[in-house]
């Protein structure tokens, strides 16, 4: 942060899109500098203004700049989808194997285009079975002569 | 240029959606869909990026004692968020 540095704990939100959400109580000692008001949507699609601030985020060696939601009452400080982006990390999940991991982008790439490009064929190979089949042109049937008497 | 007294976050907002609103929406929703909208509140400026940031910083080199309301075109709000405790608290006292 451009006055002050200090460090946090937050809350990945996927359903957040922003960079960074947090409690105003916590920004004030970092000095961020007041941006000034965001209308934000929430869950049940209303609207709330907020303040908002620009930020620098840390992490490793790596830092990025952001908008900073300030919140009113919000103890947590969230980590929205433009932070994952920024950050480039992936956010992987598997309920049944309990895991929940974040993952670097570039570690993860390779594998999605491996599962995209197998998932691409799998489906060119459905199509193509359930396409009709091209024989050779069937002749027509001949029409039984009609026998004459005479 | 229109000079007025920001007295409350609320307000700002408010007005800067009334702003965006009357002056550019139907514009840079038919051009800029997508895009991040800082709106000067005390000058009427609209300032357009990519990015939240950057609509932000490109603002303040404008006018760097702004108070800007930042917009996403074609959305409600600029961003979403789905987890917060109390997010209708009152921060008006924060300006007064």
């Amino acid at each position: 942060m451009p006055n002050s540095e200090q460090e946090f704990e937050g809350i990945i939100d996927t359903g957040f899109t922003g960079f960074v959400s947090m409690p105003i109580v916590k920004a004030f000692p970092l000095g961020l500098l007041l941006a000034g008001t965001a209308s934000i949507t929430l869950a049940d699609g209303k609207s709330a203004p907020q303040l908002t601030a620009t930020g620098q985020v840390q992490i490793g060696g790596q830092s990025e700049i952001g908008v900073v939601i300030l919140q009113g009452a919000s103890a947590d400080i969230l980590l929205g989808m433009d932070f994952l982006a920024k950050f480039g990390r992936v956010l992987f999940i598997h309920p049944n194997k309990g895991l929940a991991s974040l993952m670097d982008q570039a570690e993860v790439d390779p594998l999605i285009d491996e599962l995209l490009k197998t998932q691409a064929e799998v489906e060119r190979q459905a199509r193509e079975a359930a396409a009709p089949k091209q024989g050779p042109p069937e002749t027509p049937a001949t029409p039984p002569t009609p026998k004459t008497e005479g | 240029m229109v000079t007025m007294e920001i007295t409350n976050p609320r307000e700002a907002a408010e007005l800067g959606e009334k702003i965006y609103a009357e002056k550019y929406k139907s514009a840079f929703e038919a051009e800029h869909y997508g895009k991040f909208v800082a709106i000067d509140v005390v000058t009427q400026q609209a300032h357009i990026a990519d990015t939240a940031e950057d609509a932000i910083g490109v603002a303040r080199k404008s006018n760097p004692k702004g108070i800007f309301h930042l917009v996403k075109v074609g959305s409600t709000g600029a961003f979403r968020v789905s987890y917060t405790s109390n997010p209708n608290a009152n921060l008006d006292w924060l300006l007064q």
